[in-house]
């Protein structure tokens, strides 16, 4: 079976060269360059053509994440596997959504690393317990009946700069009953104005940015 | 004319419904009496601790804060609302020369009381 060629990204040399001789002693792998920081990863990457990419995150110059954005972008197969010491929503998420096929900690122990670069070779999402238990909590968290219709209405017009006197006129309702919908929204937000309601409205993909607001009735 | 209800709804006790129906009753004579208007909305709206009743009319409009018979209630309206304030609910009217009238009639309705 031919090993999995692998390019280690990461800014410690330390860190390089303790995985590089982890991965040295198993024929199953065989580590083809190490890069320092992120856009070094991406020009190996696209020279070496590895098979799977350890990514640190945090990294002088060019970030893991914005690495990993580039090699989607430039459609490089490369199956990337972030190790990290965080598991913040802030970190895990991005690195997910710019492409990353799997998620480790740091702490992972060498058994772990060495399966989970497997899998990741075999294109499987790879996630560390810890940051699989945080994504599936962020996608429970919406419940799909936070906002009523109404109030959904009200927050989309918002969001498209009406004003509550607008906001009632569209749809056709008094300002006092959409401003007592507004107060829903914000309790239901944890938010204190509309500004923020709209922010928060957007990072829970409760809106969608270009979604065009509720055509009005009539005007 | 057009009737719409938001949220969900749920019984609100007989006064309250009985005090959301003369309003609607008054908003909608006023409208027809006073307002010319082309275009009648009456909204319903079951809120978390409230209903809130909403009559608008796209019609002439009026100077809600002016002094005369309308801001004392030529339109019935000092009746309309001393029936919601004896159910601790509010009644609002939001006009504009112009730019039609609003009525909004509100009653607490407890939370508990929904299921």
């Amino acid at each position: 079976m031919k090993p999995i060629r692998l390019l280690i990204a990461d800014d410690h040399p330390v860190v390089r060269d303790g995985l590089n001789g982890m991965f040295a002693a198993d024929p199953g792998f065989e580590v083809a360059g190490e890069a320092a920081d992120g856009a070094e990863a991406v020009r190996l990457a696209a020279a070496l053509n590895p098979d799977v990419i350890l990514m640190d995150l945090r990294m002088p110059g060019m970030d893991g994440v914005t690495a990993i954005t580039e090699l989607s972008r430039r459609k490089i197969p490369a199956r990337v596997l972030v190790r990290t010491t965080y598991d913040t929503d802030s970190y895990v998420l991005p690195a997910i959504e710019a492409g990353a096929t799997g998620y480790l900690l740091k702490d992972a122990p060498r058994a772990e690393l060495l399966r989970a670069v497997r899998a990741a070779a075999d294109g499987h999402a790879v996630l560390a317990p810890s940051v699989a238990t945080r994504l599936m909590s962020r996608v429970r968290a919406p419940e799909p009946e936070l906002l009523s219709q109404r109030e959904f209405e009200v927050l989309e017009l918002v969001a498209a700069g009406t004003t509550s006197r607008e906001a009632a006129a569209r749809l056709f309702i008094s300002e006092a009953t959409v401003k007592t919908h507004l107060l829903h929204i914000y309790a239901k937000l944890g938010v204190s104005d509309r500004a923020a309601a709209v922010a928060e409205a957007f990072n829970r993909g409760l809106l969608t940015p270009g979604k065009a607001p509720p055509t009005p009735g009539k005007d | 004319m057009q009737v719409n209800t938001t949220g969900t709804t749920r019984p609100i006790g007989p006064e309250a419904e009985v005090a959301l129906l003369r309003a609607a009753q008054e908003a909608l004579a006023n409208v027809a009496k006073h307002a010319e208007a082309s275009r009648v909305g009456l909204t319903l709206s079951y809120l978390d601790n409230e209903v809130a009743l909403d009559v608008r009319d796209d019609g002439k409009g009026f100077h809600p804060d002016a002094n005369g018979h309308h801001s004392t209630g030529g339109f019935g309206l000092v009746a309309m609302r001393q029936r919601m304030e004896s159910l601790s609910g509010t009644l609002q009217i939001e006009s504009e020369p112009g730019y039609g009238t609003t009525i909004s009639a509100r009653v607490p309705v407890l939370a508990e009381a929904t299921a």
